[in-house]
């Protein structure tokens, strides 16, 4: 067991960041991710076959095993966070299309969708085939530098919502008083026409 | 002339949608919207038996499916359409 300390120091560092985007998936998406708690099953697994092994071909198997199921763990806990993050941007993009204000309060706003839609791709393209997503611990670096990029996305989103409402407040109350003094300045005329004639 | 009246009532409906925006109500995620009765009760029951986490305990965990469902959602979705993609 001990003659392998730098195997053990990496997967412990792997099952610790799978550790850390599990939370950080709860504090998000406010959901526990049940497939990265069962690759951790599967790594605890692994770890204890390879502790009983009796030579270094089935260690070394085992523990490689371990590690793949600990990058499994950080690309499933990731995905949900991007999930998550993903369905709040389309939740404000889908109240942001029709309003003007939009490109006033967010002038980059074009910029920001293609770098949504960029995140998107990459992890769609991941699920694109059944080999891809079974290989998918081989992308998890990959993922885990979305979720820094979506986080302030969602975060410009997060600001500019109030601001756009309030434009959006003032333009639709402009436009209510114009309607009105309209409506009003037909009524004064008919209502003046109406008692000349009397 | 009905082409005037589609564009008339077109444009009365863009106008009424941005006159109400700024006085809706900010949506309230509702996890029992999203998920059946059975789904409900199974839920239900894990957050009775369930001891330490609270997540499960409130019955707010995710499964392989549920995740593929979500994943298959956001695949549809597109920020922004690319028409050379």
């Amino acid at each position: 067991m001990t003659d392998h300390p730098e195997r053990f120091a990496d997967l412990y560092e792997l099952f610790r960041q799978a550790e850390v985007q599990l939370k950080q998936t709860e504090q998000i998406d406010r959901n526990l991710t049940i497939p990265a708690i069962n690759e951790l099953r599967y790594v605890a697994f692994h770890l204890l076959r390879a502790l009983s092994e009796q030579d270094s071909t089935g260690f070394d198997a085992d523990i490689e095993r371990a590690e793949n199921h600990a990058k499994r763990a950080i690309y499933d806990a990731t995905e949900a966070s991007i999930l998550s993050l993903l369905e709040k941007a389309e939740a404000y993009q889908s109240d942001f299309k029709n309003l003007e204000c939009t490109t006033e309060v967010l002038p980059n706003y074009v910029d920001l969708l293609n770098q949504l839609e960029r995140i998107r791709c990459g992890v769609s393209d991941v699920r694109a085939s059944d080999e891809l997503y079974l290989n998918r611990q081989q992308y998890y670096p990959q993922v885990l530098k979305y979720i820094d990029e979506l986080k302030g996305l969602v975060a410009t989103f997060e600001q500019a919502d109030p601001l756009i409402r309030i434009k959006s407040r003032k333009r639709a109350i402009q436009f209510l008083l114009t309607v009105l003094s309209v409506f009003a300045a037909i009524f004064a005329t008919v209502v003046s026409i109406g008692l000349h004639f009397l | 002339m009905r082409k005037q009246l589609d564009n008339a009532s077109r444009w009365r409906l863009k106008n009424m949608r941005f006159l109400l925006y700024p006085f809706r109500w900010p949506e309230q995620s509702s996890q029992s919207a999203l998920i059946g009765a059975d789904e409900t009760a199974t839920r239900a029951l894990v957050a009775r038996l369930a001891k330490g986490n609270v997540l499960l305990q409130a019955g707010r965990y995710q499964t392989q499916d549920q995740l593929n469902e979500r994943a298959d959602r956001m695949s549809a979705h597109r920020f922004i359409d690319n028409t050379h993609d």
